[in-house]
């Protein structure tokens, strides 16, 4: 992550001592800010935590270097990770961006005069799926197709992940299609968190786009994504059990009551034989239940 | 009698000298041309970005154009974070030397400080108003090549030639 930031900062955050970085945030004109599991810190410039007003102050200089060696110097190559708000570097990572947003037809089309950059650092969790891995993966025979249902934070991401890991290291051919590059992080169409052996990862495809091309080319027997909340989702993944092909995915709700009553699951709750509900009750990644969807219930 | 001959040869091999340079710098400005179509190539379709460019054309520009890259590319690596438009302006310098024409490194300078900064249209807008302009560049250069390679290559040996009649 330190070879994409301007070299003043590099050197700073290189030499503060934090395990748990969880972010980064640089504000123009403003102080250095890092959050750890202890919660958000000002930095000076030998990187110590420090009260704000002795931090650090991050120049527009150095957001502007640090966007040329995010971008290579090459703004026209990120053109839709403009237009969705933040780039993937290697590692995974995430940089989001604020500044000033042009419209064409009342959509983004660019994005000036950025401002400020917030660096969230990937972080997987290996081995938060094998509790759930022998309900999931049956006897390493059967894969049952599974919906993980939570609030936002609770780690669905970060369990599916893991579950897609698990399940290609038990051999079966997985493909992960990550409209939102969250799952496998890809840089440049590489995976940076480790999806497992056997997956190939459709990066960036839209779910339909992405299932028709998983079932015409790739011969999954696992189809992994992410966030399911939208009409056309339903009918894509009805589309892949129909072949034949095991569903893992995610959507936000509180439990499966929350999720029926949504119109556009009508389309595709068949398609689950379990549901997971995830909490933060223990901290992210608390399975709160496991239910099967085959009984109707 | 030697003298003689080494007069004349010295004088004619400034005369074609002076006659290559004028091929020399047509050349290079057809390079140029076909530079920016491949870069209009490599960024319009396959989003390739500008460090990864100038490295790959480096094998396909001997010469001239291929040292300009390679100055962009050493450059760019030592100022990591810089804007691209200073690593650009640093090659354009090696071009200079080469006899390239101070119109055609104006308008690659002015190239240079778009070059990386905004959307595909508008880079390809630049690229391609750019590459009119080198276009009518080589026009002019191959005008000026046809009218005045024969002429220097026969005004050497002449000037030699008249040089030995003063002496004698």
């Amino acid at each position: 992550m330190l070879t994409f930031l301007a070299p003043r900062l590099a050197e700073i955050l290189g030499q503060a001592s934090h395990q748990d970085l969880e972010e980064v945030r640089l504000r123009v004109n403003k102080p250095l800010v890092v959050k750890t599991s202890a919660g958000y810190h000002f930095l000076d410039k030998q990187g110590r935590r420090v009260p704000e007003k002795d931090a650090y102050v991050v120049s527009a200089g150095e957001i502007d270097s640090t966007i040329q060696l995010i971008t290579k110097n090459s703004w026209y190559a990120w053109e839709e990770e403009i237009r969705r708000g933040y780039f993937t570097v290697p590692g995974g990572h995430r940089v989001g961006f604020c500044g000033r947003a042009v419209l064409a037809d009342g959509k983004i089309s660019t994005v000036r005069f950025i401002s400020s950059l917030t660096i969230r650092l990937a972080r997987s969790v290996p081995g938060c799926a094998e509790p759930l891995l022998g309900t999931v993966c049956r006897a390493g025979q059967q894969v049952l197709s599974t919906l993980i249902i939570s609030p936002p934070g609770c780690g669905k991401t970060t369990l599916l992940r893991d579950l897609a890991r698990c399940i290609s290291e038990a051999g079966f051919q997985v493909v992960i299609i990550d409209e939102r590059s969250e799952i496998a992080a890809s840089y440049r169409g590489v995976p940076q968190l480790d999806v497992g052996p056997q997956t190939d990862v459709l990066d960036g495809y839209p779910k339909a786009a992405g299932a028709a091309v998983a079932v015409r080319a790739l011969s999954p027997q696992v189809v992994v994504t992410d966030e399911i909340g939208h009409p056309d989702d339903g009918a894509a993944l009805a589309e892949l059990a129909r072949c034949g092909v095991k569903v893992l995915a995610t959507c936000h709700g509180e439990s499966t009551a929350d999720v029926k009553a949504r119109r556009w699951v009508s389309d595709c709750i068949g398609v689950f034989q379990l549901a997971v509900i995830l909490s933060r009750r223990r901290g992210p990644g608390t399975v709160e239940r496991v239910l099967s969807l085959s009984r109707g219930t | 009698m030697i003298g003689a001959v080494l007069i004349v040869a010295a004088c004619g091999l400034a005369g074609l000298t002076v006659a290559h340079s004028y091929i020399t710098s047509t050349e290079v400005i057809k390079q140029l041309v076909a530079l920016l179509q491949l870069l209009e190539t490599e960024i319009s379709y396959t989003r390739t970005v500008l460090p990864d460019i100038c490295a790959r054309a480096q094998a396909r520009f001997p010469g001239a154009v291929g040292e300009f890259l390679a100055a962009v590319e050493e450059y760019g690596g030592t100022n990591l974070g810089g804007p691209f438009s200073t690593a650009w302006q640093a090659g354009l310098a090696h071009l200079g030397e080469r006899g390239v024409p101070a119109a055609v490194l104006d308008d690659l300078a002015e190239l240079g400080w778009a070059l990386g900064s905004s959307g595909v249209e508008e880079q390809r807008r630049y690229l391609e108003a750019t590459r009119r302009r080198l276009e009518e560049a080589h026009r002019q250069a191959e005008d000026e090549m046809r009218a005045n390679c024969r002429l220097w290559g026969y005004l050497g040996f002449a000037c030699g030639l008249l040089i030995l009649l003063l002496i004698s």
